[in-house]
This record gives C-alpha cells, structure tokens and sequence, in this order.
C-alpha cells in the first residue's frame, strides 16, 4: 500500500515536470524571434512557433499536417536537400522560395537540423526559416549600382580610348607628315 | 428544458462509465471551438454543461491529468447541441485535434513511417486512453489500405465519429498521399463485436 503511494506520487510528479516542461517548450517557441517547424520523416509539418506563423501567414492549425514542400517554391531542390540532411546531420544557409498563404514569394535562407530519438531512429527535423527579402533588396541595390558603375567606367574607357586614337593619331600623321617633307626636301637638294 | 432531460439522463448513463481520457483530448476539442466559434461559446459551452449539472472548467484541466470518459461525451454531445453541429462537424473537430495536440509532438517515435505507426499505434492509445483496446488488425502496402480495430470501448455512437475523424487526421501525418480516406466497417452499435476502422489511399 506504501509503495503504491510512492509510485502514484512520483507519477504525479512526473506529470507536473512533464506539463511544466510543456508550457516551458510553448512559451520559449512563442518568444522565439526566429520561424522554426518541426518536420516528421515523411516531410510533413508537424509544428510551427509563433514566428513562422507570422512569415508564412499561416495559423498553425492550418499548415500543420502538410507536406513542407507545399510552401516551397523549389519542390526538386528540396528533395536534394532533405537527402544532405540524412548526411551531414544539419545544413545552413539554403537559399529557398517560401509561398505564403497570400501566395506571396519570400526569399529565405534555411538552416535544417535532424531529429533522432533514443535508439538512433531518425524522427524528423528542425527547420529555421530566415525571411532575407532586406538583404536580397540591398544585395540587388549594391548589383545594380556595380553594374551603373560599370557602364559608366566602360563609357569613360571609351572616351580616353577615343580621345587617344584622335591624339595619338595626329601626332603619328605628324610624325609621318614630317618624314615626307624630309624626304621630299632631300630629293630636292639632290636635282639642284 | 424539456429538450435538456434526454441529456440529463444521458449524462447520468455516461458518468456511471468506467475509464478515462487525458485532459488533453478535451483541451484540442475547445481550441477547435474556439478557433470556429470564439471564446464567448467556450463560456458558453461551460454554462450549459453547468446547467445540466455537471460543470466543467476547462481553464482547470490539465493536458496530462486523467478525466472521466463520460466527461468528454457528454461535452461533445453538448456542444453538438448548443451550436447545433451536425456529426460531420464532429468529424472535422476530431480530425482537427492532432494538430493542436501536444502528445502528438512528443511521441513522435510512433511516426516514423505509416507501418512502424501502424505497429504501434496500441501504445499510442494508451498514452489517450486507460481502457479499451486498439489492434492493428491489418496492413497492406501493396493494396493501400489498414484497418484498426478498438475493442471494448462501446460509450456512445458520437464516439465512432471521433474515432474516425481522429484516425484520419493521424493517417494523414503518416501517409505520403494526400488521398487518404476511412470508413467504420464494423460497429458495436450496430451488433458487430468491436469497431472496425478501413483506412485507405491512393
């Protein structure tokens, strides 16, 4: 009888760490700045935190059980990644094309992570998802203000390369304008 | 009120059932009616089940705690009442509930493929459920289809739809396709031994 209560306290116990670790689990991946989702083996969402919620415009309850690929604009690319994955244990910085529920397309950079239970078994994986719109912007910004630069060097290249074909150019016509006097004047001398 | 005694004494029948459910499988129910319908119903569905003497606050349950069956058919056959919901709605409730479902991300071991779940699809019962029975009669990957078996677990007919509904949604988070059907092929209710569960798809 002892015993039994023993075992029914521990197991009372065991369900309040459980419960708190529950609530401890919801409340971080709600503060969580960063989207994060919880993929199973088959490549179906499982979970989303707050975040991702926010980037997708998706709730929750309404993208968990889909395939992962759905919100993805590189479906093929996917499948090679997801292979890389098993590989290495985790990939970084994949650049993808998110669709979000208002069919708007989000670049973003993804970081995967395997799962693995107790014995090894892979059980899936943890996705971050990092909207990079900014840095795409800025990076397309600074292209186009190389590529301005670019043309208005080579531009500038053609004005000197112009400008020293008209210089140089008159100074060899010069030159030979010279030589042909000089000639023109020795076969003068020499029928005097 | 006359509309409520059937209930009452339904109540009564339900509550004298032995075993129970996780508070979670009541939890998921109410996100789902307050994801449809609002908080204003939660409260809502509260004072009818107060009404009909037995009051539950939901804020107090408690996802891992174990709560009376009876509880949770009687506040499913409530809310189908007070919103006037139709068994498809049920259905939908049901097939909604493992998405929200705590329980569901933490065992995720069971779900490595569909055959691995379908193997132990028994343990994952019994983290739901302190009675009854799940077996996984059968599988075929070749036919596309399994079927499930509950045994021992005749409460009430709403609780088929459930059934159904959930299996379902748990079939969907194993399966690759995006067809995936069920269909109760057996049913206590209608004198068969055990409730019988075809799962197929394309």
């Amino acid at each position: 009888m002892e015993n039994r209560e023993i075992i029914e306290k521990k197991l009372e116990r065991a369900k309040e760490d459980l419960e708190d670790l529950e609530l401890y689990i919801r409340e971080f991946s709600a503060f969580l700045p960063l989207a994060v989702c919880t993929i199973n083996p088959l490549g179906r969402i499982i979970n989303i935190n707050r975040a991702a919620e926010a980037l997708t415009g998706y709730l929750s309850f309404e993208i968990v059980g889909d395939f992962i690929t759905d919100i993805f604009l590189e479906k093929e690319y996917w499948e090679r990644i997801e292979k890389e994955i098993v590989e290495k244990i985790s990939v970084r910085n994949k650049e993808l094309t998110l669709i979000t529920k208002e069919n708007k397309k989000i670049p973003i950079n993804a970081s995967i992570s395997l799962r693995k239970d107790r014995e090894g078994n892979f059980i899936g994986c943890f996705m971050a998802l990092s909207d990079i719109t900014e840095i795409k912007n800025l990076q397309q910004g600074l292209e186009e203000k190389i590529q301005k630069r670019t043309e208005e060097l080579r531009d500038r290249i053609d004005e000197l390369e112009h400008f020293r074909e008209i210089t140089v150019g008159r100074e060899l016509r010069i030159v030979e304008l010279k030589n042909r006097i000089r000639e023109l004047e020795g076969q003068s001398v020499k029928e005097k | 009120m006359k509309l409520d005694e059937p209930l009452k004494q339904i109540a009564k029948e339900l509550m004298s059932i032995k075993g129970n459910i996780r508070g979670e499988g009541i939890l998921t129910d109410i996100e789902y009616i307050r994801y449809r319908k609002g908080e204003k119903e939660v409260k809502m569905l509260e004072d009818k089940l107060k009404e009909l003497g037995q009051p539950i606050n939901f804020d107090e349950i408690s996802p891992m705690e174990w709560y009376p069956i009876g509880w949770d058919v009687f506040k499913t056959l409530c809310l189908k009442e007070v919103f006037n919901w139709s068994d498809k709605d049920i259905f939908e409730m049901a097939n909604f509930a493992p998405k929200v479902s705590f329980l569901v991300k933490m065992l995720m071991k069971y779900f490595l493929s569909a055959e691995r779940s379908f193997k132990e699809s028994p343990k994952y019962w019994k983290q739901h459920f302190d009675f009854a029975e799940l077996e996984p009669y059968q599988y075929n990957e070749k036919e596309k289809f399994m079927i499930f078996r509950v045994k021992d677990f005749k409460i009430h007919p709403i609780m088929c739809v459930v059934v159904a509904g959930y299996f379902l949604r748990m079939a969907q988070f194993v399966l690759k396709s995006k067809k995936v059907g069920i269909k109760e092929t057996k049913c206590v209710f209608k004198g068969a031994s055990c409730d019988e569960y075809l799962i197929n798809w394309e």
